[in-house]
């Protein structure tokens, strides 16, 4: 068995550094870690949007954590989520480029918060399929000290060379969220799919297995909810973020301009299907509000949410969902 | 450096079983060296695609193949090899190669196609379906970016035919319809140089790109993979009556083709199905047509079934000569009696076959020496 040194030179031409590290180790996730089914935050300010700095993002995001995991504090909210030794992997979402993409803004304050809860900045990577994609969306390719971030395609070999299972779904996985990760932080936006109806929180794991172009037909469903019953998922997902200055309607997953609205907000919850329910609600409402028919009439109502309530993987029922809003 | 499974997969023919290291492949002189032509991600060409149309919002929609994908801004279709640009719809795939080798014509397998001869084989990453059973899975079923490759523009891979002398470019091991582009213009630009082309394919490729592409090529293999369109679409994430439409273009065209049905323990391997395939071969595409019975080997989604028996194979060999088809094969099976040609009127051996060795080949001028029958195919 190759040692863990070995492994990470493998990767790069230069060795990424953690700290620590799950590969090659038992499975040791953080099981204890708070979360709470059918709960939704919502952080909403007027003054959120492109421009916002990471001291405005941090803000939100703290008011955010502190109010989701009922604690006196963002780092007390966050320690109840993750280990001081948790290599915590940030999924993002970047496909919609630099105009649709998670704020690198509030990303980056999401991982100075992490460190400031004990995290080592070494222990985090910011992550999504490709680089070219995250530094499209305006993030810092990073593969040395500090705060990482690349896609799984700068690794060689970024994903598992074998096949992994969940349903239907058959596919490798990345490293990133495979062997590195021993915590997962979701960050989605609030936007159509052409295919899937909505991407926002469980649609984002797509990104994290390298055939996703193979299950886009009948409506990704029911390969979305599958797929996020696989346990590099399941047992890892710390933390849902919907991350959405603005939300787009329709003509997604690419940004469209035509189509934008404002939403200056971001939502938190450990739930995805509550999360995902929650963002259908509002998308189908802008839908209305600009004259677009229900998706269910475009034959692209997002049936894996439905699915994925089924798979016990949270609520699906807006009456059961318990939203809380708060504006700063 | 070092080298994945993967990396050593890419020089793996579709009928080859072993896996062969990259260690050793270096040491083959067979193989061609690209090391000199690795381009980073964003140094390769992005062409943009033939045979799709505009649509509202910058979406479009793909017609090479019969998935027809509608794709949004900054989207790929199914086969994850194209992408749509601020509405223009551009392959990635062009010059793109993640397998280069030089393979016997035999392994294609084209048995009634210059016997004998060695065809440069290349492949792109990438597939429009996605058979649970696929032996090249870890090139077909990846996006461009997660793999190696080499950039092998179409002259370069014409003059590389040339001066190994190789009188044929396979374009093959993961789908070359979803390098169609690509393959189109080595093809052309082989035909210039005096190289032939070959097209080892699935079959699900929509009419028009194949009537344009079939003037540049000079045989096509077709997977034909069973004969239900529960095959279809529970194991392969495709369509039947695709692959049918095309298999009676490319004989309506008079291209030369020959077939390969891989036989599955369970799942498409009932020998009235088969019964019903080889008819339907027998009456739409004639009884000339090579059918290559070939032997599956549990891999990729598909471990669970055993190998094909091979009493199996010759069951449905029997099927396919009862039914008329003159020239049935058994594959996968080296050193197997029926991997030879045998004259289907006086029965004598005419091409003496081991694995893909040819021992002995007596066709002469497409005729039976000992009976005169004529032998389709293109022997010269
Ligand atoms: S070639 Fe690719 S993008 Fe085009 S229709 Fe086929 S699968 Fe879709």
């Amino acid at each position: 068995m190759k040692s863990r040194r070995e492994f990470l030179k493998g990767l790069f031409a230069t060795p990424l550094i953690f700290t620590s590290c799950l590969y090659g180790s038992k499975e040791e996730f953080n099981r204890n870690a708070y979360s709470e089914e059918g709960r939704v935050v919502i952080v909403k300010s007027s003054r959120y949007g492109r421009n916002s700095s990471i001291s405005f993002s941090k803000m939100m995001l703290s008011k955010g954590i502190k109010i989701f995991t009922k604690s006196e504090n963002e780092i007390d909210g966050l320690k109840k989520l993750f280990r001081k030794d948790d290599v915590v992997g940030i999924k993002v979402n970047t496909l919609g480029g630099r105009n649709l993409s998670p704020l690198p803004s509030t990303v980056y304050a999401l991982a100075q918060l992490l460190v400031e809860a004990g995290i080592d900045e070494d222990n985090i990577i910011i992550w999504d399929r490709s680089s070219r994609e995250l530094k499209r969306a305006g993030f810092k390719i990073n593969t040395g000290k500090g705060i990482k971030c690349f896609g799984t395609n700068s690794l060689i070999n970024g994903y598992d060379s074998e096949l992994s299972f969940a349903g239907s779904v058959g596919s490798c996985f990345s490293k990133i969220i495979s062997k590195f990760s021993t915590a997962i932080i979701n960050i989605g936006v609030m936007k159509d799919h052409d295919l899937a109806g909505i991407s926002g929180a469980l649609k984002n794991f797509y990104g994290a297995i390298h055939n996703p172009n193979k299950y886009h037909d009948n409506n990704c469903s029911p390969y979305v909810a599958e797929l996020n019953t696989h346990p590099y998922i399941r047992d890892k997902l710390r933390l849902n973020i919907i991350d959405a200055p603005i939300g787009q309607y329709h003509g997604g997953p690419g940004y469209n301009p035509n189509y934008i609205f404002n939403f200056k907000g971001i939502l938190l919850s450990t739930d995805q299907v509550a999360i995902d329910s929650v963002i259908l609600d509002i998308i189908e409402r802008e839908r209305k509000k600009n004259g677009k028919p229900p998706l269910k009439e475009e034959k692209r109502y997002p049936k894996y949410l439905d699915v994925a309530e089924k798979l016990g993987l949270g609520v699906r029922d807006l009456n059961k969902i318990n939203k809380i809003e708060v504006n700063i | 450096m070092e080298f994945s499974r993967r990396d050593a997969l890419k020089f793996i023919c579709l009928s080859c079983l072993s896996f062969t290291t990259f260690e050793g492949m270096e040491k083959n002189a067979f193989s061609i060296d690209l090391s000199n032509q690795f381009k980073k991600e964003e140094e390769f060409p992005k062409v943009e695609a033939k045979f799709y149309d505009k649509l509202k919002d910058g979406k479009i929609k793909c017609k090479i193949c019969p998935q027809e994908c509608e794709v949004t801004p900054n989207e790929r279709g199914t086969c994850g090899t194209r992408e749509n640009i601020e509405g223009k719809y551009y392959t990635l795939v062009h010059s793109r190669v993640c397998a280069a080798h030089i393979d016997p014509i035999e392994k294609k397998p084209l048995f009634h196609f210059l016997p004998g001869t060695k065809a440069l084989s290349i492949a792109t990453p990438g597939c429009n379906i996605e058979c649970k059973y696929c032996q090249n899975w870890e090139i077909s079923q990846f996006r461009p970016e997660e793999i190696k490759c080499f950039y092998f523009p179409p002259r370069s891979v014409a003059l590389t035919a040339k001066k190994y002398k190789c009188p044929t470019i396979a374009y093959t091991y993961t789908e070359p319809t979803i390098f169609y582009e690509y393959m189109y213009d080595t093809a052309v630009e082989g035909k210039r140089m005096g190289v032939k082309s070959v097209m080892i394919s699935n079959g699900y490729i929509n009419r028009d790109p194949l009537v344009k592409l079939i003037p540049h090529l000079d045989a096509i293999k077709i997977d034909f993979k069973g004969f239900s369109e529960k095959f279809y679409s529970e194991i392969c994430r495709g369509h039947l009556k695709p692959v049918l439409e095309t298999l009676e273009t490319i004989v309506e065209k008079k291209k030369w083709l020959e077939i390969v049905v891989l036989v599955i323990p369970t799942l498409n391997d009932s020998i009235s199905e088969n019964r019903n395939m080889f008819k339907w071969i027998k009456t739409r595409l004639g009884d000339s047509i090579p059918v290559h019975l070939t032997r599956f080997y549990p891999i990729y989604k598909l471990k669970n079934l055993p190998p094909t028996p091979i009493s199996t194979l010759e069951n449905l060999y029997k099927t396919a000569q009862d039914v008329g088809l003159k020239f049935p094969y058994i594959g996968n099976v080296p050193g197997h009696p029926y991997e030879s040609t045998y004259c289907p009127s006086c029965k004598k051996i005419l091409i003496h076959r081991v694995g893909f060795e040819i021992l002995e080949n007596n066709i002469k001028n497409n005729r039976c020496p000992y009976c005169g029958e004529y032998i389709p195919g293109i022997f010269k």
